[in-house]
């Protein structure tokens, strides 16, 4: 596919990398001349450089050939405007658009109505709201993600002496629990990613993902063996859209919640907003502060500032006080390796979730979901099995996947299986494939047959 | 949660006859039947077999967990068998298997169910203890054995 992607900040170039690895064909549209400079010379991607928000940049970009179109920049204005040329003036069949700020999104519909294809927008602090939300939900978990209408999902525990898990062999969980679909899908042991075979053994200090039917997440809880913690109330750091949503959202399962916000406007909005959370004009990384909201009582501390460091500083305060665990928003995907090293439990990166979204979105329609883990190294893929594709032509252990990729769970209709090397997939059904990032491509060249 | 707490001792088979999978699951049905009036031996054996259709509890290495969840029990209950001569359980490594660790529990126990299944595998996990079951000349030996590996973890 040729893809024209428009914006060269982290979100475009990882977009641009991954796409232009996967064998498209990628221009990336950048309009400040140092960025578009220093990407050529690291990078072996075609960067133009100009304002992507001009026809005549556009062009250059061969926007006219193009399947794909991804607006990253960081103004959604530019961005709607890139969509608005893409589809009125050249006729791109799908286009992607980075919202900061959902109320673009009315904007962005009046584009749709003429347009003949995929317009679909991607709103990283929404998608920031839906994974700690899903984070919350899901105790002891350092990460977690909702697959198959929300019916299955992976998460990420560390292994302690304590969980049952330690000392087992995959192949014994999956023998053993056959009735509880539980599949360890990838393993981080110390600076290594592991995509399990059978005869791996899983040791403490594991980071484990394992895929896990909705209904058997209790069960799997007890034996992670995280300490069940009675606690029930949340106190967010930063009333800023992420904050503020998420507050909105936790009201409505009656915790306490405390907002803790430093800026006094946004305070006051915030409190207007909200009907019962309780929102504190203050420093999050205040100690006093922390302790005269009664921090030892907090179940869950998310510091959702703009502030990425000011995080990471509250989270590690709001744990030493006695939070049961911190929740931290950096976009510094070099800081996402202190996970866990320095005591803070879950790391948000809003800008990698924008990248699977607008991943999701590129690949198309049979790809219903595309996660990455933390630090990009394995891929999570939901996909549609396709008549007559090389997928469906005979039975798993038959059809030849690429090395190294793993499928973890099938769904047919309502029924939810871990597919076993006999088992054949029958179009219509879902598939969950695990990978590096490197085998990527080649999973989605399989797929594509 | 300690294996000892949950193994019927009389109930343990020192020398399964050689035989079939299903023979095998029959003669550990019996008697944990014998000693354990919640269970009803042909109701075990049914829940047993319906287990193994949907995937052998071979885990390799000469071991086997059949397993299942019964209505009408209220806790759960061990029993252990030991085979020397190996019966063919369609384990995952096609070796025949020595040692069947048999674990059945009441109808809604979740993550106790699990918690248990996990505990026995890794005992099985240790070399060392496979080979003092095979080793063992009494059923105090065996105990001996499980007591001795409860203690570790």
């Amino acid at each position: 596919m040729k893809i024209v992607i428009v914006g060269a900040g982290l979100v475009g170039t990882t977009l641009a990398e991954k796409l232009s690895r996967d064998g498209h064909d990628v221009s990336l549209v950048e309009s400040e001349a140092s960025k578009a400079r220093e990407i050529l010379s690291t990078l072996d991607i075609e960067v133009i450089e100009g304002n992507g928000a001009k026809a005549d940049v556009l062009r250059r970009a061969r926007i006219d050939k193009a399947d794909v179109v991804a607006a990253t920049t960081n103004s959604d204005e530019a961005n709607m405007i890139v969509a608005l040329l893409a589809s009125a003036r050249f006729g791109v069949s799908r286009i992607v658009v980075r919202l900061h700020d959902a109320g673009h999104a009315d904007a962005l519909s009046l584009i749709r109505q003429n347009h003949a294809g995929d317009l679909e927008y991607v709103n990283p602090e929404q998608a920031a709201v839906d994974r700690i939300a899903a984070l919350l939900a899901v105790h002891g978990a350092v990460d977690v993600v909702s697959f198959m209408e929300g019916q299955l999902v992976v998460a990420g525990f560390r292994i302690t002496e304590s969980s049952d898990f330690f000392g087992l062999r995959v192949s014994d969980m999956n023998l053993l629990f056959a009735a509880t679909p539980t599949l360890a899908v990838a393993i981080r042991r110390m600076d290594d990613w592991i995509i399990p075979g059978g005869d791996e053994e899983i040791r403490v200090g594991d980071l484990v993902y394992f895929a896990i039917a909705r209904d058997h997440l209790s069960d799997v809880l007890t034996l992670v063996g995280v300490e069940k913690d009675q606690r029930r109330d949340v106190m967010i750091a930063g009333a800023g859209p992420i904050g503020l949503e998420l507050a909105r959202r936790l009201e409505a399962h009656a915790a306490k919640i405390v907002l803790i916000e430093e800026d006094e406007t946004l305070a006051r909005e915030a409190s207007e907003a909200l009907d019962d959370a309780m929102v504190i004009h203050g420093r999050a990384t205040d100690r006093s502060l922390l302790e005269e909201e009664e921090i030892s009582r907090v179940a869950s501390f998310v510091a959702v500032t703009r502030d990425h460091e000011t995080n990471l500083v509250a989270g590690l305060l709001a744990k030493r006080l006695g939070a049961g665990r911190a929740i931290v928003l950096v976009d510094n995907p070099a800081l996402v390796d202190l996970v866990g090293q320095i005591g803070i439990d879950a790391i948000i990166s809003p800008r990698v979730l924008a990248i699977g979204l607008t991943l999701e979105i590129i690949r198309g329609r049979r790809v219903r979901s595309v996660a990455q883990l933390l630090e990009d190294r394995i891929e999570i893929v939901e996909f549609e099995a396709a008549k007559r594709s090389q997928l469906t032509s005979g039975t798993l252990s038959d059809v030849k996947l690429p090395p190294g990729v793993l499928v973890a769970a099938l769904r047919r209709g309502e029924k939810l299986l871990v597919p076993r090397g006999s088992d054949r997939v029958e179009a219509g059904d879902r598939v969950l494939f695990i990978t590096t990032t490197e085998n990527a491509p080649k999973l989605a060249d399989f797929l594509s047959e | 949660m300690k294996i000892m707490d949950i193994l019927a001792r009389d109930a343990v088979i020192l020398n399964l006859g050689v035989g079939t999978k299903r023979e095998a699951l029959i003669e550990m049905s019996a008697a944990l039947a014998k000693v354990e009036p919640q269970i009803e031996a042909d109701r075990l054996l049914e829940v047993l077999l319906e287990r193994e259709a949907l995937q052998s509890t071979g885990i390799g290495e000469g071991v086997a967990i059949p397993h299942g969840k019964m209505a009408g029990l209220d806790r759960l209950v061990a029993s252990f068998a030991r085979s020397p001569e190996g019966i063919d359980f369609e384990s995952i490594d096609g070796q025949p298997t020595h040692h069947l660790f048999l674990l059945v529990v009441p109808e809604h126990s979740g993550g106790q169910y699990l918690k248990a299944l996990a505990r026995i595998s890794r005992f099985f996990r240790d070399a060392a203890f496979r080979q003092q079951l095979v080793d063992a000349e009494t059923l105090d030996d065996v105990v001996r054995a499980i007591e001795e590996e409860d203690s570790k973890i």
